[in-house]
């Protein structure tokens, strides 16, 4: 059900759960799959958004709030008063905070960001991870990640020497 | 947690630069197949073959290249699109140096002559000092380079003073920032000498030699009375170290590179003589090996003897460099590419007839040879002489491959470099 209140265009999004979760729509835009449902005319009733329960839907709500251009938390009177580059600053350390959650919550926000479609939010949650591939071994990879290594070792050394010069 | 959900996966390493990405295949059987259906990692981008040596025959024309025939259908050694005047086209371009298939142009620009995209780099507070500049990129981490300026000692320096000093303030340009930035750089452990040590060598530090770059370390060889010795500059610590270079020291010095399994250095003992040392390093510990010690006389007398005139790879012919200027470079243009590299019957690691024997010592014939640099990922290393026969040394077999005649009119090059093609298409401030 698309509402109006204080003249803003408001969206109601469903988590599989039950909850629903009323938003403007300039804040559910963040998201360019629920965009591009709003601009096809699908979203006249409720959205839907399957996969995605109701705890992580109100963290992605959270962050799109922060994020939204000049409607965001910090309103239009802020952006009128702080220069762009402390706005910046603030949104890094907020970034920063909301981050700070446990592994399972990381990747169900970055398969979240994925389904949705929110770049910020995607580059923010797979940051961690794409650190975590990029400064450690195969196996603490494989830990870190809860993946299990199904090669044999011979299959291992031929995919190694496919690319040996990444090994040396 | 589910990892397995590939649109998540894909995303996630789709961020990744592709040495971590060819290192990610090997996790499991899923992720190799994710990086390779969406062709996540494009190896065939990158430089990983050496297919010609590009070089300067003097300051004032164009580089040149000596290359495989495939190759040089396909990239021109001519640099006309940095003039602005075309009359001045096929002199444009003397090379201060060169890593992982970009340049370093004595105007100011950093060029990559495979895409034909360049960037010009702004002037700096240490004026137009194009000497001792080094440039480091490596495409399989990052598609940013950065420039080193390392300037010699200062007039004002009194002479009882260390060398090199710590700090150590060193201009670096980045790509990321766009913009030259001082930096301090501290010494670990010993100085070379003093300054008077530097300055009583007559040619003390007009030059400063080729450098290496290997896992973000830059090593740049330096002279002074009693030998030479390497600075070891960690590019992300701030922080450098002296390494002394093997007995021998600067004066024989032909060459410092990276290779195989790190960096390396070619010493010249006598006009056909030459030893190879590999620099260890290991927990701390850093110490130089000698791994070969080679005489190219046999090789030679056998190629004179054998009269072989046609190698694998030739000198670019110049109506071939003019003709390549007026072809776009696009994704089709570099798959052509790689196919016809890959029909090209040269294959580094195959036998073929023109594989010489290395074995015996100097006797009669005694030719003047020059090394021209290291294979970047292969133990192999360039040598050519005076009549412009050029060979590739395989430092595990000792075996010794004719390459083909590298014109350069009877005298010795100015500039040479193992050229590795890089076709990635994102240089950062290209034009």
């Amino acid at each position: 059900m698309a509402t109006r209140e204080a003249g803003k265009k408001m969206i109601m999004l469903k988590s599989p759960d039950g909850m629903e979760f009323e938003v403007e729509e300039a804040v559910a835009m963040e998201s360019q799959t629920i965009r591009k449902m709003i601009e096809d005319d699908c979203a006249d009733t409720a959205i839907l958004i399957p996969n995605i329960n109701s705890k992580i839907l109100s963290r992605v709500i959270e962050y799109c709030n922060k994020h939204v251009p000049t409607t965001g938390a910090t309103g239009a009177a802020a952006s009128d008063t702080v220069a762009p580059a402390a706005l910046a600053e603030d949104l890094k350390i907020w970034d920063a905070e909301f981050i700070k959650v446990n592994r399972a919550t990381r990747f169900d926000l970055i398969q979240a960001a994925s389904y949705l479609n929110i770049k910020g939010l995607l580059d923010l949650t797979s940051q961690t991870t794409i650190d975590t591939i990029s400064d450690n071994s195969l196996e603490e990879i494989r830990s870190f990640l809860s993946t299990k290594n199904d090669y044999l070792p011979e299959e291992e050394q031929t995919i190694r020497r496919e690319n040996q010069w990444a090994f040396q | 947690m589910d990892m397995e959900r590939t649109d998540v996966l894909v995303d996630i390493l789709r961020h990744l630069p592709p040495r971590i990405l060819a290192a990610s295949r090997c996790v499991c059987t899923s992720w190799r197949a994710t990086v390779d259906h969406h062709r996540l990692l494009r190896a065939d981008l990158l430089p990983l073959s050496v297919d010609a040596v590009i070089w300067d025959k003097d300051t004032i024309d164009a580089p040149m290249l000596f290359a495989r025939r495939s190759t040089a259908r396909y990239i021109t050694s001519r640099l006309d699109y940095l003039e602005e005047d075309p009359d001045y086209g096929m002199y444009a371009g003397e090379m201060r140096d060169y890593c992982n298939g970009l340049l370093l142009i004595q105007n100011d620009t950093v060029v990559n002559p495979a895409t034909r995209q360049w960037a010009p780099l702004p002037r700096g507070d240490c004026g137009r000092c194009h000497n001792n500049r080094y440039l480091a990129y490596d495409p399989t981490i990052s598609p940013h380079y950065e420039v080193f300026f390392i300037p010699r000692i200062p007039h004002d320096m009194a002479c009882s003073m260390e060398w090199p000093p710590s700090p150590y303030t060193m201009y670096v340009f980045s790509s990321k920032t766009e913009c030259w930035e001082e930096r301090s750089f501290m010494r670990q452990g010993d100085a070379a000498g003093t300054i008077d040590d530097v300055k009583s060598h007559p040619k003390s530090d007009e030059n400063l030699y080729y450098a290496a770059y290997w896992q973000g370390s830059l090593y740049v060889p330096f002279r002074q009375i009693h030998g030479g010795f390497l600075l070891r500059i960690n590019l992300s610590s701030d922080k450098y170290q002296v390494i002394e270079l093997p007995k021998g020291g600067i004066r024989s010095l032909s060459r410092l590179g990276k290779s195989e399994k790190g960096v390396y250095c070619v010493l010249k003992n006598g006009r056909c003589t030459f030893q190879v040392w590999f620099l260890y390093e290991s927990g701390g510990l850093i110490d130089w090996v000698l791994k070969n010690e080679i005489n190219l006389e046999p090789a030679w007398r056998e190629y004179f003897e054998k009269h072989i005139d046609e190698g694998p790879w030739i000198s670019q012919p110049d109506d071939q460099k003019e003709l390549l200027l007026k072809n776009d470079v696009n994704l089709k243009l570099v798959a052509e590419y790689n196919e016809a590299v890959e029909k090209d019957d040269f294959e580094w690691d195959s036998d073929d007839e023109n594989v010489l024997s290395t074995a015996g010592w100097p006797k009669k014939y005694n030719p003047d040879i020059e090394c021209l640099g290291f294979h970047p990922y292969k133990e192999i290393v360039l040598f050519h002489d005076h009549n412009s026969a050029t060979v590739a040394y395989h430092l595990n077999s000792s075996k010794v491959r004719y390459l083909g005649e590298m014109e350069h009119y009877y005298s010795f090059i100015e500039i040479s470099f193992p050229y590795a093609p890089c076709w990635t298409m994102d240089l950062p401030g290209s034009k």
